[in-house]
């Protein structure tokens, strides 16, 4: 019997070997390669309560204020029936140990989808307000900065949107780290002010 | 007691070079990339009918061809052309996040032609977000002969949001560019608000 | 012994088949596939010559220098003028076609001196974009080149290229060279200046 064994493994040995290497580089791609996309997790989503604010790098973040203008608002904006603008204020404050370089951040504004679809809309900052008759506050910026001179910085953010929105909107912020600790991503929900201004 | 079947060498060559045969066959007639396998879907519809895709709910409000097309706005210009300008209106109206309609293609007969990017106001321009309906025009510069076939009377406008959608679905309106009204000089209209095309 | 022969013949015939389809393989790949090469020949032409190959056609008009840019009132920077070529170019495919594939390069002096980048390709006939070009329709563009104000531009050349077809090695058809393929040669003796 031992005979037949031997000989069997010896007339086979090369593929037995193959079979062996292949087997363990496997496993080893497998379970400890980073093949796969391991180490981001599905990109965690925070959801603020209004009034709240966050700190990312060093600085804070939150929604002081909205607003909801349509043609018939006591601010009256320049825009078709059935449309809105829906305007947030969101200072951004260093704090004493904010980060030398604090990545990346972006917002926009996102709702769930009311036509049966998967997922959420979502909508940018109109570029140039004024064209509907909205004035913007003197002093914001519209787009999301980590302030490089110590400085609060407040973004005013305007967007178009239906006006049957606002109740179900929410403010998205998406951080981007930088480089050093891998870029990863953290996105905050804020919910907004159930008083808005208009 | 017969042999195995295979034990028989010619045979077995034989049955060694129809499964070769087999295979090269069918690596021969494998679909590649350019066979229309993973080609978009399109979805037609006549001008004035509201047409819901993946990305967007679409309507082709009118067709007009012109000689020249003055575009408005700080840098008015007239743009000519040695052929015909075939100028669509459209309202349309994304569903999730704001798309561009830049690589549309008006299609006469078979031949492919691409819209015209170099108009600061048209529509393929601007992206609002969902729930926000914008009329505009593009436009597509053709030759004047290809107005005159009779492929004129059904030719397509495929709204495209990238230059090969696959296995997208793709808004598809015929147009009848024959009876299409014709002038001299189109001012192009810059995009507006709309009411809404769909909730 | 019969069926010995009988056997190394089979062989052989075998072999010589294999060995001839191997042959023939080899020949093919060597002599850079089964496309037909349109000759490496490069026509001279006149301006307001038709220039054609393959799909598209080009028709060079006019060749102008001048220190501010035709129709506007950009200057060239020092020591530089403009140099435009105005061509007419038809796109004779069923799809659009971009101006990278058709390229119209100029040579003004020697070797050393070739252009073929130039600083826009501009529409004759008014819009911001050139590219691409359309099936059918003949499109006048404006080749613009900034050059040297110290050549003499009357040795210009200007050549009309393609450029999804690259010079190759003629022996081992390396293309790593990646020059555009030229097409025609135009001798420009007038041309015309502007302020």
């Amino acid at each position: 019997m031992r005979a037949a064994i031997t000989a069997w493994a010896r007339r086979n040995g090369l593929a037995l070997g193959v079979l062996v290497v292949t087997a363990g580089a496997m496993v080893w791609l497998v379970g400890f390669e980073p093949l796969l996309p391991s180490d981001s997790p599905a990109q965690r989503t925070q959801r603020v309560a209004t009034g709240d604010s966050i700190e990312q790098q060093g600085s804070t973040f939150e929604v002081t204020k909205a607003g909801f203008f349509t043609r018939d608002s006591d601010n009256a904006v320049d825009v078709p029936a059935g449309y809105a603008l829906l305007g947030v204020l969101l200072p951004i404050t260093p704090g004493a140990d904010a980060a030398a370089e604090p990545g990346t951040c972006d917002i926009r504004l996102v709702a769930p989808r009311v036509d049966g679809g998967r997922g959420d809309r979502t909508w940018t900052t109109v570029v140039n307000p004024a064209q509907y008759d909205y004035g913007l506050s003197t002093g914001t910026t519209t787009y999301c900065t980590f302030s490089d001179d110590g400085d609060k910085a407040v973004f005013e953010g305007v967007f178009l949107v239906p006006d049957d929105v606002y109740d179900e909107a929410r403010v998205q912020v998406t951080f981007t780290a930088p480089k050093a600790e891998d870029f990863r991503q953290s996105i905050y929900l804020f919910e907004l002010p159930s008083d808005p201004l208009g | 007691m017969s042999r195995p079947v295979l034990a028989n060498r010619p045979l077995r060559i034989l049955v060694a070079l129809a499964l070769l045969a087999v295979g090269m066959f069918a690596a021969a007639t494998a679909p590649s990339g350019d066979d229309g396998v993973p080609a978009e879907f399109l979805v037609r519809a006549e001008p004035g009918e509201v047409v819901t895709t993946r990305l967007l709910h679409s309507r082709l409000d009118g067709a007009q061809i012109a000689r020249s097309v003055t575009t408005t706005g700080w840098r008015a210009e007239q743009v000519r052309t040695t052929g015909r300008w075939v100028v669509v209106t459209l309202t349309l109206q994304t569903r999730d996040s704001s798309e561009g309609i830049s690589s549309s293609l008006l299609v006469i007969d078979g031949v492919e032609y691409s819209s015209y990017t170099g108009f600061d106001g048209d529509l393929s321009k601007y992206g609002e977000g969902p729930g926000v309906a914008q009329r505009g025009a593009i436009a597509f510069e053709v030759p004047a002969a290809a107005l005159e076939t009779s492929g004129a009377e059904h030719a397509e406008v495929r709204l495209q949001t990238q230059v090969a959608p696959k296995l997208d679905d793709v808004p598809v309106f015929t147009v009848d560019l024959a009876s299409a009204s014709r002038v001299d000089d189109l001012e192009l209209p810059e995009p507006e608000l709309v009411k809404a095309l769909a909730p | 012994m019969a069926r010995d022969r009988a056997r190394l013949r089979r062989r052989a015939v075998i072999a010589a088949v294999a060995g001839a389809l191997a042959l023939g393989v080899v020949l093919v790949i060597a002599l850079g596939g089964l496309d037909e090469d349109e000759g490496r020949a490069v026509e001279s032409y006149s301006l307001g010559d038709r220039i054609e190959v393959g799909d598209f056609v080009t028709v060079v008009d006019a060749v102008t220098v001048s220190r501010y840019r035709l129709g506007t009132e950009s200057e060239a920077s020092d020591g530089r003028l403009w140099l435009t070529v105005t061509a007419t170019q038809t796109n004779l495919t069923e799809a659009p076609m971009f101006l990278g594939r058709v390229r119209i390069g100029v040579n003004y002096g020697s070797a050393l001196t070739q252009a073929t980048e130039t600083t826009t390709v501009d529409r004759a006939l008014g819009g911001a974009a050139a590219a691409p070009l359309q099936p059918g329709v003949a499109t006048r563009l404006l080749y613009v080149f900034e050059i040297p104000d110290d050549i003499d531009a009357r040795d210009a050349v200007v050549g009309v290229y393609r450029t999804d077809r690259v010079y190759g090695d003629p022996v081992f058809g390396d293309t790593s060279y990646g020059s555009p393929y030229p097409v025609g040669r135009i001798a420009v003796d007038e041309i015309e200046r502007r302020a």
